[in-house]
């Protein structure tokens, strides 16, 4: 088996890659729960609100996703970044002073990762993946600790964080796809693209590498925090952390969205749209009694069949 | 009373230093060969599950072919295709994590029957399996694996097979990385926690790095995370800080770590140690 380029990409493959995506979801559930009426059931089975709400959580960490990738920046704890930017909007205690904190806290715990890689040239999929553990601890501390409720008693969680519609969060999501389009137009947004070609040709082109990756990942971070926080006030009871449900698993399906939609905000958007179905097949094999984790062994494949579009987008496979 | 703590601290520490050391001549082996593989972690995590769904004595068997075949379907993705390595990766842990979940979804919290060995003769099989490596770098197929890392295209050239040693070194490195998986719930703990099973093999990864790639050095550095996680356990009762600010610590240590060893090799001669291919995809018909 081998790999010939192609002459021009073939962004067709995205959509054979979103085909091999569904057929493995159907395969998976039909194999797991065994009887074609309760696979149905799993896969059809959807809260049109709930599911709005999925796609603009989805939507929003896959733009950081975007923003990271087409830089050639492998940002990967964007799960612990929207960790922290719910930790901050827990915190905040206002729905005005939410979105800011948490974009500013997401940015500050992406910080150390840009850092090391821009003096150190430490891999920053190695660290951002390490903060994101990282993360998952500090946020238990808090839940335990700094921001247990203490009303609830002898039910360990967080003071509740502000409320905001779904609708907002499809508004700030479709300004943030508007804002990144229009980033792409200017000198730094190319710049920034330029980067996946290498450092070398960011410096022949009269740019800094480390303000690219600074840009970059500074902004990618920040948006995951935003995804974060819209995660936890957009839900309609319970707008609180627990020890056990820190990490709600949105970036990684954030990721999986930006790879299906081709690294194209556009692209992001429809794919997001697509993974918050995969999120409620999920959710309904949970309630058939299976594993809440097996949502992230889907997401998983999704992500596998979005890479896998990338390069069959880019190349030929030739059996010789 | 402290000498009976210190040599506490010292067995626990060697205990938990002996996954590490597995994973992380697995991972040595992977980088060497220039696959940056973080799906290592679903390696060690869905090998535990399976160690601890199918029991002793067969649970270890199971586990590492179990492992092995998860690992190489994983550099079948990463090399024939050329899949991004560093996110096919990170999916293939969240596989890892889901398919391992759902294999041990009905031994939560079950105590297994545990293997009659402590943790520090394992250390000590893992170090003298550090020397067979060393050895193994020194043989012809050691040579090609090293030479898949630093220089795919004349390997290839020498007409041999790139994609076949990647595949070696897939195999060994998922072998390795779920011997210690069955370790962790079949030795160490004798049970099945999710939270448990997570971060051993990412800790695994980053100790190749900062062992130089080196498999003697790696019995040494596998002991700073486990020491920390020792200190961790044994520190809760003195210090009063929450246990979940104690259990970020050993992650915290790897960054800085990873930092001090990535300075040193980047401002001395060290930086001919790092596989000048470690997380670029090799495709044949690109070759210059």
């Amino acid at each position: 088996m081998r790999l010939v380029q192609r002459r021009a990409p073939s962004p067709a493959y995205y959509l054979v890659a979103a085909l091999g995506s569904l057929l493995t979801t159907v395969a998976v559930t039909l194999a797991l729960l065994g009887r074609p009426d309760r696979a149905v059931d799993a896969l059809t089975r959807i809260d049109p609100g709930h599911t709005l709400r999925v796609f603009a959580i989805v939507g929003v960490i896959s733009v950081s996703g975007v923003i990271s990738y087409r830089a050639g920046l492998w940002n990967i704890g964007q799960e612990g970044q929207a960790i922290i930017g719910a930790l901050a909007a827990i915190a905040s205690g206002s729905p005005a002073l939410a979105l800011p904190l948490s974009a500013a806290c997401a940015l500050a715990w992406t910080l150390p990762a840009i850092a090391l890689r821009i003096c150190a040239g430490v891999n920053e999929a190695v660290t951002t993946f390490l903060m994101y553990v990282i993360a998952v601890c500090i946020a238990r501390y808090f839940v335990e600790g700094p921001l247990r409720d203490p009303t609830k008693m002898g039910f360990v969680v967080t003071v509740e964080a502000p409320h905001i519609g779904v609708w907002a969060a499809l508004a700030i999501l479709a300004a943030l796809l508007a804002l990144v389009t229009a980033l792409y137009r200017t000198r730094a947004g190319l710049l920034m693209k330029l980067m996946a070609s290498g450092e070398g040709i960011v410096r022949y082109a009269g740019a800094s590498p480390s303000a690219c990756i600074l840009l970059a990942l500074g902004i990618s971070g920040t948006i995951a925090g935003l995804g974060g926080a819209i995660e936890i006030m957009t839900r309609e009871a319970g707008r609180y952390l627990m020890i056990s449900q820190v990490s709600a698993g949105f970036g990684l399906y954030g990721i999986s969205a930006a790879w299906l939609g081709a690294l194209h905000p556009l692209g992001a958007f429809l794919s997001s749209l697509y993974i918050a179905w995969l999120y409620h097949v999920a959710v309904n094999l949970k309630v058939f009694g299976l594993s809440s984790l097996l949502s992230n062994a889907l997401v998983g494949a999704a992500m596998a069949w979005g890479l896998l579009g990338y390069v069959l987008s880019k190349y030929r496979v030739v059996l010789r | 009373m402290a000498l009976e703590q210190a040599l506490a601290i010292t067995i626990e520490t060697l205990k938990s230093a002996a996954p590490i050391l597995l994973a992380t001549l697995g991972a040595i082996i992977g980088q060497r060969a220039g696959v940056l593989n973080l799906g290592l972690e679903g390696a060690v995590y869905l090998s535990a599950a399976v160690a601890v769904a199918v029991g002793m004595p067969w649970g270890f068997l199971a586990a590492v072919a179990a492992g092995a075949a998860f690992n190489l379907v994983y550099y079948v993705l990463a090399n024939e295709m050329a899949l991004n390595q560093i996110l096919l990766g990170f999916a293939f842990t969240m596989v890892g994590y889901g398919l391992g979940s759902q294999i041990a979804y009905g031994m939560v919290g079950r105590v297994v029957e545990r293997a009659v060995v402590h943790g520090y003769e394992t250390f000590a099989a893992a170090a003298a399996l550090a020397l067979a490596l060393r050895w193994l770098f020194g043989t012809r197929l050691g040579a090609a694996i090293k030479a898949s890392g630093d220089d795919p295209v004349s390997l290839d050239l020498m007409g041999v097979d790139v994609y076949r040693v990647r595949r070696a070194a897939g195999a060994m490195e998922g072998a390795l990385a779920s011997a210690a998986g069955a370790y962790l719930s079949l030795i160490y703990y004798g049970t099945w926690s999710e939270p448990l099973m997570m971060g051993w093999g990412l800790i695994a990864i980053i100790m190749a790095m900062v062992s130089l790639w080196s498999p003697l050095l790696a019995v040494g550095t596998s002991l700073v995370p486990s020491l920390f996680i020792s200190l961790a356990y044994a520190l809760q009762g003195y210090l009063g800080v929450s246990p979940h600010l104690l259990s970020a610590v050993p992650y915290a240590v790897c960054i800085a770590v990873l930092t001090a060893a990535q300075l040193a090799v980047m401002k001395s001669r060290l930086k001919a140690f790092v596989p000048r291919w470690l997380a670029r995809p090799y495709v044949r018909e690109e070759r210059a």
